[in-house]
């Protein structure tokens, strides 16, 4: 990474961030809102997928079900369980594409016009949930489905018939596609906010990240490793379980804090950074970028289709 | 691709016909987005909700839904020293007209405007000492209302011989010359100095100096 780009990427970040600060009000409102009709979103979604399960299939059914997965889970069909759980779950993941994709509806809103209100991501919850949910199950079709081959190995895993090293490969495949697949795709959300269906936003996401590896990767690399920290030892216990002497208040305290960073500050800014990356880049792609001072750039735009 | 680049200038007069596009216009706040600020310049959603006292969200929903009917487009956008990326917007013409034939309601509804304007003005003429006769006025409206409909048509049929050449000016000259070439257009056409020239001999009639 050039010089002039680890500048840039300071700035993306220093911009983000402020941006969140002056905004946290009304972040903090809309995340504790959407939290919530996430929530009952799935919780709905459970009771009207179960209910006429078991209305119409009897409660044998379901524990037939259940029955079904734990058979599958040790035998040989690897693949055929994952896609079971994929059909399952995928559904259930619906609010959480939404709920996420409305954020950067805020992000656009402080990104364009320097301000938002916690009602605006409902506005945009309402008004493109189909385009986010659809943008969601696309991109967990394209970041998961090629890894559905790995599934082969997990009867082996479950029992217990796989090496460290083969383990260890295999960790590292599905880290590596997922981080660089999902960065690929990280300016989805933005280009359905800004009115693209969801296929071109995808494809729009994906030109811009190729043609402007630095400035798309250097921004999600960056949160993904804010997350990593964030997220690692806690859900993981990886790390603290190294230190026996800390105690589990303080590992749970320090849960409670990185979560409400993640959603209150991190989230947030991950949002508005890619949004802005988005804006400037969408415009530099169709015409020439013309800067005016070092912060002052000037980008001639288009006509949107 | 989207954004799409759009080097086309700002049209002097569009004649809006898809009824989509009319029927979003309908909406009174969009109607000011385009009628009122974005038909007279550039400008960013900040400013739109400034000027309109609105949210920027509400303007940005409206703005995105402009800019898919093509009725308004981006025309630059410009990093501000704080980082707000500001996107200007523009109206793809100075003036509008609803040519709509499709929508007989509609239509009726436009032309009702030209009634109502073309009255309002014969009867207003009185401020300038010229004083109509309510037994004549029924012959002013329908003069003055052909010689309207007879301007905007000719406005239309102004022809530029490079598009490309009439694009590299300047927008302010571009208008000047729009402006002259229009008004050598309607001296030319015989049946617009026609109507002129009855038009002009009845406020002579009536007018409080002759």
């Amino acid at each position: 990474m050039s010089k002039s780009s680890l500048r840039t990427l300071a700035r993306d970040l220093t911009v983000a961030f402020r941006l969140v600060s002056r905004n946290v009000t009304s972040f903090a409102w809309a995340m504790f809102g959407i939290l919530i009709v996430t929530a009952i979103m799935v919780g709905l979604l459970i009771f009207f997928v179960t209910i006429p399960i078991i209305l119409t299939y009897g409660i044998q059914f379901l524990v037939w079900l259940i029955t079904l997965v734990e058979t599958s889970w040790t035998a040989t069909s690897g693949t055929v369980l994952l896609g079971i759980l994929f059909i399952i779950f995928l559904p259930l993941l619906l609010p959480v594409f939404v709920a996420l994709g409305a954020l950067y509806g805020m992000a656009r809103e402080i990104v364009e016009s320097e301000g938002t209100s916690a009602s605006g991501v409902f506005t945009w919850y309402r008004a493109k949930f189909l385009s986010l949910a659809g943008a969601g199950v696309l991109q967990f079709v394209l970041i998961v489905g090629p890894l559905m081959p790995l599934s082969y190995f997990v009867p082996d895993i479950i029992m217990g018939n796989i090496t460290t090293e083969m383990m260890a490969l295999i960790v590292m495949v599905i880290i590596v596609w997922v981080v660089f697949s999902s960065g690929f795709l990280s300016l989805t959300f933005p280009g359905v906010i800004d009115n693209l269906s969801v296929v071109k936003a995808a494809r729009r996401s994906i030109s811009l990240s190729r043609k402007h590896v630095d400035r798309v990767f250097g921004i999600w690399l960056t949160f993904i490793l804010v997350f990593a920290f964030a997220a690692l030892p806690t859900i993981l216990g990886v790390v603290f379980q190294w230190f026996s002497s800390i105690d589990n208040e303080i590992i749970i305290a320090y849960s409670i804090l990185m979560l409400i960073l993640l959603l209150l500050v991190v989230l947030p800014a991950m949002s508005i950074a890619q949004t802005r990356a988005y804006l400037i880049l969408s415009a530099q792609s169709d015409q020439s970028f013309e800067p005016n001072h070092e912060a002052d750039e000037f980008v001639r735009g288009g006509t949107y289709q | 691709m989207n954004p799409e680049v759009s080097k086309k200038p700002m049209r002097d007069f569009e004649v809006v016909t898809d009824p989509k596009v009319i029927k979003l216009l309908l909406d009174t706040t969009r109607a000011d987005i385009v009628f009122k600020y974005l038909v007279q310049g550039e400008m960013t959603v900040k400013q739109l909700a400034d000027a309109m006292r609105k949210k920027p969200g509400t303007i940005l929903h409206h703005v995105q839904k402009l800019k898919d009917a093509g009725i308004i487009v981006l025309a630059r956008t410009r990093e501000t020293p704080t980082g707000i990326i500001e996107r200007y917007y523009r109206a793809t013409a100075k003036e509008y007209r609803l040519g709509i034939s499709e929508m007989l309601g509609v239509q009726q509804i436009i032309s009702q405007t030209i009634d109502d304007r073309v009255s309002s003005i014969v009867s207003g003429l009185w401020v300038y000492g010229i004083r109509i006769p309510p037994e004549e006025r029924q012959t002013a409206k329908k003069l003055l209302k052909n010689l309207v409909q007879r301007e905007e048509k000719l406005r239309d049929e102004v022809p530029v011989l490079s598009e490309k050449e009439h694009e590299s000016l300047p927008p302010a000259l571009r208008s000047d010359l729009a402006d002259v070439v229009r008004q050598y257009a309607l001296h030319k056409d015989p049946q617009y100095r026609i109507l002129l020239e009855e038009w002009y001999a009845l406020l002579m009639k009536y007018h409080s100096d002759s």
